[in-house]
């Protein structure tokens, strides 16, 4: 499945739609609040976060997310999304891999846009932000991925996901905190490997209501993977790494990215945007490609992340 | 077009399909007279500004901010004499301010409530007239809590938080400013 047959349809969906109104919104890129949509609600979000920048490279990989959200009651939520990954990049370096050898080795270029995924999943809100001492809610997603988010390549990958969110609200809920760590059990299949692997994804942000209609912050991510690759030509797990076992044994930390920078966000009463630029501050692992105390093979040097949503 | 184009033309038709946005209003300042005093025949200027020592024995009676000094208050007066106290007051909504209208009687109790003017996408149930007849009677120094004396809405919890904020507030504000 390629965007040239999916894009043009969603791009004519989305522009044939009458005047809607605004719902539930991220104030953030990664980090997601405690609310849920209103009980018959239903929210189109388009996302989009360009990570930019590893070793040797001109690394560009834009991760859009078409979404689609709906309030089955006030407290739970069910969607849907579709991952379009669009790669374009080449790398001088034979020892940054996979992306080495799916450009085809030196002098080649990986350039591309294809169906990533589909992902699914409920948030159910347990606390809320405004009335409770403070907001909780819980999300359970089921991802699919066709295609390696880092090079492109063929995989086939099923992962469950499972994710608190924490929300916090000051000042008459004009300063917001947010809290969300998430666990996530992949089970990878790419040609000659199978990867069993648990990865956290913590994000934390702040925001605060400078205007009406505008809100200034920043946020805070980290991500890291526990996993244990097996080759399945030698049938053999790999000597250097403790193999991780779901649901909650962790093995050897493969590697880890730490990302912070400001976000903005901009609500009107049809629509809503949030931009913001995360860099990356800090990262390594032990079995990962680092240089000057950041990882630069499974992470990138930047994330530029822009959310649009409507509400029908 | 490329493919390129395609991703960026994206957000751009988001937008375009958005339209622009625009307050709905329910109730003008004369409208709103008229609906919560109806028999009134003049209104007379009762608008305060509050010193900090005011602000801070408000925030402390109403146990919620108080962020605004300027209070904007009519007393309304009808054939036989002052019928009540007609507050214009704002709360916070999620990104823009409900603007609402809260009539007292003559002996400090709500008479009523009207929202003026709403501009967020949904929570606009506070303007069920259900809802707002949880506040009639309620006077200064009686508890006035979201669950408790007045039932949330689920979907329109901010709103109903804030407005109910906003008349402790403003029965404390007609308590120490202007009735002390």
């Amino acid at each position: 499945m390629t965007i040239r047959k999916f894009a043009p349809l969603a791009f004519l969906s989305l522009v044939a739609l009458p005047s809607v109104a605004r719902a539930d919104e991220s104030l953030w890129i990664y980090t997601k609040g405690a609310e849920t949509l209103p009980k018959g609600e239903t929210e189109l979000k388009i996302a989009t976060i360009s990570k930019r920048g590893k070793a040797d490279s001109d690394y560009v990989f834009n991760d859009i997310r078409l979404e689609a959200e709906h309030g089955i009651t006030d407290r739970l939520t069910i969607y849907g999304e579709v991952a379009i990954f669009n790669h374009n990049y080449s790398t001088t370096n034979p020892d940054l891999q996979p992306y080495f050898d799916t450009q085809g080795a030196a002098g080649g270029r990986f350039k591309k846009t294809q169906i990533g995924g589909i992902d699914a999943g409920l948030k159910y809100n347990i606390l809320s932000p405004y009335k409770d001492p403070i907001g909780l809610a819980v999300s359970v997603e089921w991802d699919h991925r066709f295609k390696y988010r880092l090079d492109g390549s063929e995989i086939n990958q099923d992962a469950v996901e499972l994710q608190l969110h924490f929300q916090k609200n000051f000042l008459n809920n004009q300063l917001v905190f947010a809290f969300s760590p998430k666990i996530e059990w992949e089970d990878r299949k790419s040609p000659g490997i199978i990867e069993k692997e648990i990865a956290l994804d913590i994000s934390a942000g702040v925001s605060y209501r400078v205007a009406p209609k505008w809100y200034v912050g920043g946020e805070f991510r980290h991500q890291s993977d526990y996993l244990s690759p097996l080759d399945t030509t030698t049938g053999e797990y790999d000597p250097n790494l403790n193999r991780s076992k779901f649901p909650f044994k962790f093995g050897s930390q493969y590697q880890n990215g730490n990302y912070l920078g400001p976000t903005v966000h901009y609500a009107d009463k049809k629509f809503w945007a949030t931009a913001g630029v995360l860099w990356q501050i800090a990262g390594g692992g032990k079995f990962a490609f680092n240089r000057n105390g950041r990882n630069v093979d499974e992470h990138e040097k930047v994330h530029v992340g822009l959310t649009f949503g409507l509400e029908i | 077009m490329d493919r390129r184009s395609v991703i960026l033309a994206l957000p751009a038709g988001l937008m375009f399909a958005s339209g622009s946005a625009s307050a709905t209003v329910y109730f003008s300042g004369e409208a709103v007279k008229k609906a919560l005093f109806p028999n009134a025949t003049r209104f007379v200027d009762r608008s305060v500004t509050l010193t900090k020592e005011q602000m801070k024995a408000i925030a402390k009676a109403a146990g919620t901010r108080v962020t605004a000094a300027k209070v904007t208050a009519l007393d309304a007066y009808g054939a036989n004499g002052k019928l009540g106290t007609l507050f214009i007051d704002k709360v916070y909504g999620k990104h823009e301010f409900i603007t609402y209208a809260l009539a007292l009687d003559e002996g400090g109790g709500v008479r009523g409530i009207e929202v003026m003017d709403y501009r967020e996408s949904y929570g606009d149930q506070i303007r069920l007239p259900k809802w707002r007849a949880q506040f009639a009677g309620k006077r200064y120094g009686q508890p006035l809590q979201i669950d408790k004396q007045i039932k949330n809405i689920s979907g329109a919890t901010l709103s109903c938080v804030h407005i109910t904020e906003g008349v402790r507030r403003l029965l404390a504000t007609n308590a120490l400013a202007l009735n002390a």
